[in-house]
């Protein structure tokens, strides 16, 4: 090796988790426990000399640092750029995962070559989605996305992690260093979305949206948080059975940029091809409609964003979509992203959740239930556990009570066990009103608790017409 | 990084030049690269070529020398300069002037180093290069366990772990040395490719990777007639940060009459070194590219000025996708894929148009509308008659067999898989990708993690170059299948009830050439009797041969090549038949395996080395029609390639199959079929009919119930014909029965 002008210009990274075939035994696909880190290396020769070398890589661990993983290529560059691959292998490696699946666990990289160094913090995980089910798994265990939409003023994003949120969903050119480095140690996985307008659909247009997709992508991919991206679009587009004339060839163009950038993390599209059965939709329509009368898409974006409810009430609305969606998991619902970042603090958004699905709609959805006098109320308790563990022994209890007098008119309870990553029907109250019932109001509150916490607690106004 | 060379001028630097042996590798050491090439020790040889067809070298592993005097072009003045290599096999350094360039590893894949301030103003420049092809250091362990009259070295062999990424070029089926521990024999190390000189302005275009997607109207369903086309641009540029440039873009048609799309301009500013844009067109009247047997192979070009430079790439407007069974669509549509393995030579200096044009010409002839290259990548000529002729391609990267999964292999074979997606891209026949032919195939009771670990990050890494064309990771996975029954699959196996999957990327057998072909290299002493190891090393499996083909020697060596012919001739056709009637249910798309014998061999190939047919080749071309009748026999367990024998009295039933891969309808297709007796014309039963045949479709559309006669023992021959409403003749085609006493 000799004095260079060597630059480590920039560094890609890619990881997969490592399986192997069992050939001596039952002949199944089985994970070694390794991952696979692939880094493109751009390196630059600004020299007039060709530089023999070796591409050298250290992997720390940042929990266990004496947890070191060691890498060497031997590479001839000439003058000018050149781009290689550096792939190896991390043996016993920790998976970085969102904080409620696992532990967002972080690695130190560094790499040198000839007198060139570079560093960075990485993790390692895979993150995929399968465009039949519109299920997403990470680290090829099924995952629930209870996310929200950043607008790009938010400084400290553990508030977000409390109240239970796991994923976020912003444009690619907010997803400012920051905001990653937070998600990566937070473990909150991270949606970068590129949004399109009318106006981009022209071939100036998309080359620049294209390009300034591709550069953000480059910068924020490093970050191990980012889990997918996403072509977005107006609400107007989303809600047409199938986009107009120039909307798909103007977008692949997106679609195209974002992959040779990043070719692992998937790309969502609104009803491209092959992903009809992804197709990203807005939940708005939920607010004037029997929800169960509507083809819901896998992911629902945009939560809670509607013309209706621009009246005061928009974080009710919002709260109450995302119960209803929660309902819906895997049914077919994958990720909720939630427009209204206040709407987290109803509580929606804990891993563990009661809620509440009315035998009937509509009513002013997300306010209250309206029923006839005379008739009864009847509703499903959902016991949602996005966990991967069972909890055992949790304590179901709801009661309906009078809201004026406190008077309880029905009620159970019982204990249960909470399978891993499930959402259940473990009861179905019912409410006979009579006369005396008109104008007044109920209260349906479920709670879901073990001995040492509570885990959930939903409440739902019943007005007797 | 990765220069096209799009329709720039090349100085040739093509001939006569000099080589010395490095046996003992002392060349760097003793700074060969400072000599000139005037000492006696330097001899003649021509470039471009595969050293193993120098008959001063022949099969030569290790490093050899060459180098050459050139003149300083005039055309570099001003501009910058660089020596190209179209292909060096396997790993060149490079001097000018004593001066080192550097480094390429790589057996197919064009490389550049720039000179431009390394000329010698006055005198002579010396151009020197150090080919290095070893052997692969990879172990070889005896993997047989059948029983033949093989010595040792010439019984199964495979390797552990090979690390030298080329494809058929080191390890192959058939090659020679095949399955032996000679298994790297016939190695096609040499600068095989062109060498020249290249100048370009200050400021450059140094790829530019195109992209197309068709507009569609309203629903989704129909196209409207335009296409939005995108080009990814690599630009180096000369001068300083924040120049500025405008950026055309034209796009006019290369192979059809259609007045000239409005160029788009667009104002770049550029840094110093790299820079990656884009520019993107709406090209309105589309002329989609489709396969020759569906449309017209319609080309543009795309025309791209960038200051003092103005490159041309050719391109194809297509959409090619895949559905969840397998189904392939081009432009929307479903089509049915007759394919061809092909490798052009296992030396790919003798490799030419001319040659190119003969085999496509020959595919065409035969209704072929598909290519399977791989494992290996074929100059650029065969894809560009692919292009023109309208053959669509699935190109597997040049990794076979047994390739080592450590880590230093995965970055070395993913910066050559990005290498090959660069130069390929472009060119609108291609279709969809393999990153590795058989990733699984080792016979080692553990098995290197290939699939997992570099499979999967080549896919990765070609993913970037093409996010758009299926990426398939290695056969046997993703619905992928080899059928070669009677060779590498027993001869006797039951065809309805083996699994059969939808991409059947290889099916065929094999059999020995005639001996015109064989005596140029079986020496005439090995010859008969059949000398074992020798006919094992040019190809002949032993077990493969006389224990799943069961040929027969016969009695003498034209009987025995008459035999193992005839016996491919039949269970290919078969073969054929059985995947043809399973048309969509599931089988989707089928390649023959292969074309022509890569070196001289006996092979699988339609024709041998020297492009002689074997018998298969007729019997092929008889049955690979766009529409096709064909029978299928009531036999069970059903066996295909053998005689069909039934018992003189027993009812024969024949499912008459008419496959139509035609986008349309044959209207008032006329059918018959008749039995008559071996070499007589008066049918014993028969059947004519006149009908529609659905388009792209395959179905039984009639059924022969036969009481077979008492009467004779011997062969019939059940003779089937489809023709059309104007009497051409579609499709015609015939079975042998035999009529036994019991």
């Amino acid at each position: 090796m000799y004095a260079s002008d060597c630059l480590i210009k920039e560094v890609r990274v890619s990881t997969r988790m490592i399986y192997k075939k069992d050939w001596c035994g039952d002949q199944l696909d089985k994970y070694t426990g390794d991952a696979l880190v692939s880094l493109d290396v751009l390196i630059c020769n600004q020299g007039c000399e060709p530089v023999k070398s070796s591409l050298r890589a250290v992997i720390t661990s940042c929990d266990e640092p004496q947890e070191k993983t060691v890498s060497v290529r031997d590479l001839t560059v000439s003058p000018g750029e050149e781009l290689y691959k550096f792939s190896f292998t991390v043996s016993g490696v920790r998976l970085w995962s969102t904080w409620d699946y696992g532990n967002p666990s972080l690695y130190n990289l560094k790499l040198e070559y000839a007198d060139a160094q570079y560093q960075s913090r990485i993790g390692m995980k895979e993150a995929a989605y399968d465009a039949k089910t519109g299920v997403w798994t990470l680290n090829r265990e099924k995952i629930f996305l209870r996310g929200v939409e950043l607008g790009g003023d938010e400084e400290d994003l553990s508030v977000l992690k409390e109240k239970g949120v796991n994923a976020v969903w912003a444009e690619l050119d907010q997803l400012t260093e920051p905001v990653l480095s937070q998600c990566d140690e937070l473990g909150i996985l991270v949606c970068g979305a590129c949004s399109v307008t009318e106006a981009d659909l022209t071939p100036e247009g998309i080359t620049e949206k294209a390009e300034k997709a591709a550069a953000c992508a480059a910068a924020a991919a490093g970050h191990v948080s980012l889990g997918f991206y996403a072509v977005d679009a107006p609400l107007a587009v989303y809600q047409k059975a199938d986009p107009e004339n120039g909307w798909m060839a103007f977008v692949n163009v997106l679609y195209e940029s974002l992959a040779s950038v990043d070719p692992v993390r998937p790309v969502l599209f609104p009803d491209r091809g092959e992903r009809r059965g992804a197709a990203i939709l807005s939940s708005s329509q939920l607010q004037k409609l029997d929800p169960r009368s509507l083809k819901l898409p896998a992911n629902a974006v945009h939560v809670g964003l509607s013309e209706e409810a621009k009246c005061g009430a928009e974080s009710d609305f919002a709260c109450w979509e995302a119960e209803y969606l929660r309902i819906r998991k895997y049914d077919p619902v994958s990720a909720l992203f939630l427009a209204d970042l206040k709407a987290v603090e109803c509580g929606a958004f804990r891993p563990v959740l009661a809620a509440f699905e009315p035998g009937f709609f509509p009513g002013e959805n997300g306010l209250k239930v309206c029923i006839e006098n005379g008739k009864s109320f009847t509703a499903r308790i959902w016991a949602i556990n996005d966990c991967h563990c069972r909890i055992p022994d949790v304590k179901l209890a709801w009661t309906i009570t009078e809201k004026e007098s406190g008077r309880v008119r029905a009620g159970n309870s019982f204990r249960l066990n909470l399978n891993p990553d499930s959402a259940e029907i473990p009861d179905q109250p019912i409410l006979v009103t009579t006369s005396e019932d008109q104008g007044k109001e109920f209260v349906l509150t479920a709670c879901l608790s073990t001995d040492e916490e509570l885990l959930s607690r939903n409440d739902l106004i019943v007005s007797v017409l | 990084m990765y220069h096209a060379i799009f329709d720039r001028n090349e100085t040739s630097l093509n001939g006569i030049w000099k080589y010395r042996l490095d046996q003992n590798d002392v060349g760097r050491r003793q700074s060969w690269y400072l000599c000139d090439g005037t000492e006696a020790v330097w001899r003649d040889i021509a470039v471009p070529g595969n050293w193993y067809l120098n008959e001063e070298i022949g099969d030569y592993f290790g490093a050899i020398w060459y180098v050459t005097e050139i003149e300083k072009p005039e055309a570099v003045v001003g501009s910058r300069s660089f020596i190209r290599f179209e292909g060096v096999d396997y790993i060149a350094e490079v001097w000018l002037n004593g001066h080192y360039l550097g480094f390429h590893e790589g057996m197919f894949d064009p490389f550049e180093f720039e000179v431009t301030d390394l000329w010698k103003e006055d005198g002579k420049n010396v151009l020197m290069v150090r080919d290095y092809a070893p052997k692969d250091p990879t172990e070889y362990i005896e993997a047989d366990s059948d029983e033949t009259p093989l010595s040792a070295p010439y019984k199964f062999h495979q390797s552990k772990g090979i690390t030298q990424i080329k494809g058929h070029m080191i390890e192959a089926m058939h090659r020679n040395g095949c399955y032996s521990s000679f298994r790297q024999d016939g190695n096609s190390g040499g600068i095989w490719g062109n060498v020249s000189v290249v100048v370009r302005p200050q400021t450059f275009i140094e790829s530019a990777q195109i992209y197309t997607t068709i507009g569609r109207n309203a629903g989704g369903q129909d196209y409207d007639g335009s296409a939005v086309c995108t080009v990814k641009l690599q630009i180096h540029h000369g001068g300083a940060d924040g120049a500025q440039f405008p950026l055309k873009l034209e796009i006019a048609s290369f192979n059809f009459e259609q007045e000239a799309q409005a160029p788009v301009i667009r104002n770049v500013t550029l840094k110093q070194g790299e820079n990656s844009v884009r520019i993107t067109a709406l090209i309105k009247d589309v002329k989609l590219w489709w396969t020759w047997d569906h449309g017209d192979p319609n080309l543009y070009t795309a025309t791209l000025s960038l200051g003092e430079d103005c490159v041309r790439e050719r391109f194809g407007v297509k959409e090619i996708r895949k559905d969840e069974h397998g189904q392939w669509y081009l432009n929307n549509v479903k089509i049915f894929l007759r394919g061809m393995r092909y490798i052009s030579s296992l030396w790919m200096s003798e490799a030419n148009e001319k040659m190119w044009d003969a085999d496509f010409e020959k595919m065409i002839d035969m209704d072929i509308n598909s290519i399977r290259i791989g494992s290996h990548v074929e100059r650029d000529g065969v894809y560009r008659i692919c292009d023109e002729k309208g053959l669509l391609l699935w190109q597997v990267f040049a990794l076979h067999y047994c390739i080592s999964d450590i880590d230093d292999v995965i970055g070395r074979a993913s910066d050559m898989i990005r290498a090959m997606g660069m130069m390929l891209t472009n060119h609108a026949c291609m279709g969809m990708w393999s990153v590795y032919k058989e990733p699984e195939i080792y016979g080692l009771e553990d098995k290197p993690n290939t699939y997992f670990k570099l499979c999967h990050v080549l896919m990765d890494t070609l993913g970037q170059v093409d996010p758009i064309r299926w990426i398939h990771t290695g056969d046997y996975r993703e619905s992928v299948q080899n059928i070669m029954i009677g060779s590498c699959q027993d001869g006797d196996m039951d065809v309805h009830t083996a699994e059969i999957k939808p991409h059947i990327v290889e099916f065929g057998a094999d059999s020995v050439p005639d001996l015109v072909s064989l005596v140029k290299y079986i020496p005439k002493d090995k010859l008969w009797p059949l000398d074992w190891d020798t006919w094992q090393y040019w190809g002949l499996f032993y077990y493969n041969q006389f224990r799943r083909a069961k040929s027969e020697l016969g009695t003498s060596l034209e009987e025995f090549i008459e035999n193992t012919q005839v016996y491919e001739a039949g269970v290919v056709k078969e073969q054929i038949e059985l995947l043809r009637q399973k048309k969509y249910a599931p089988v989707c798309d089928m390649y023959l395996y292969y074309w022509s014998d890569a070196c001289p061999l006996m092979g699988s190939g339609l024709f041998d080395y020297y492009r002689q047919p074997y018998k298969v080749y007729e019997s092929m071309k008889g049955v690979y029609t766009q529409v096709l009748i064909s029978l299928e026999w009531n036999e069970e367990p059903h066996v295909i390639g053998r005689p069909h024998r039934y018992i003189r009295g027993e009812e024969f039933v024949g499912k008459i199959w008419l496959t139509n891969d035609h986008l349309h309808p044959v209207r008032n297709a006329k059918i018959s079929w008749q039995i008559v007796r071996k070499g007589e014309t008066e049918p014993v039963a028969a059947n004519s009919f006149v009908t529609d045949l659905k388009e792209d479709s395959s179905e039984v559309r009639d059924t022969i119930r036969w009481a077979i006669p008492e009467d004779y023992i011997g062969t019939y021959v059940v003779c089937m014909q489809v023709a059309d409403e104007s009497g051409k003749i579609l499709s015609e085609n015939s079975t042998e029965l035999i009529a036994t006493p019991q």
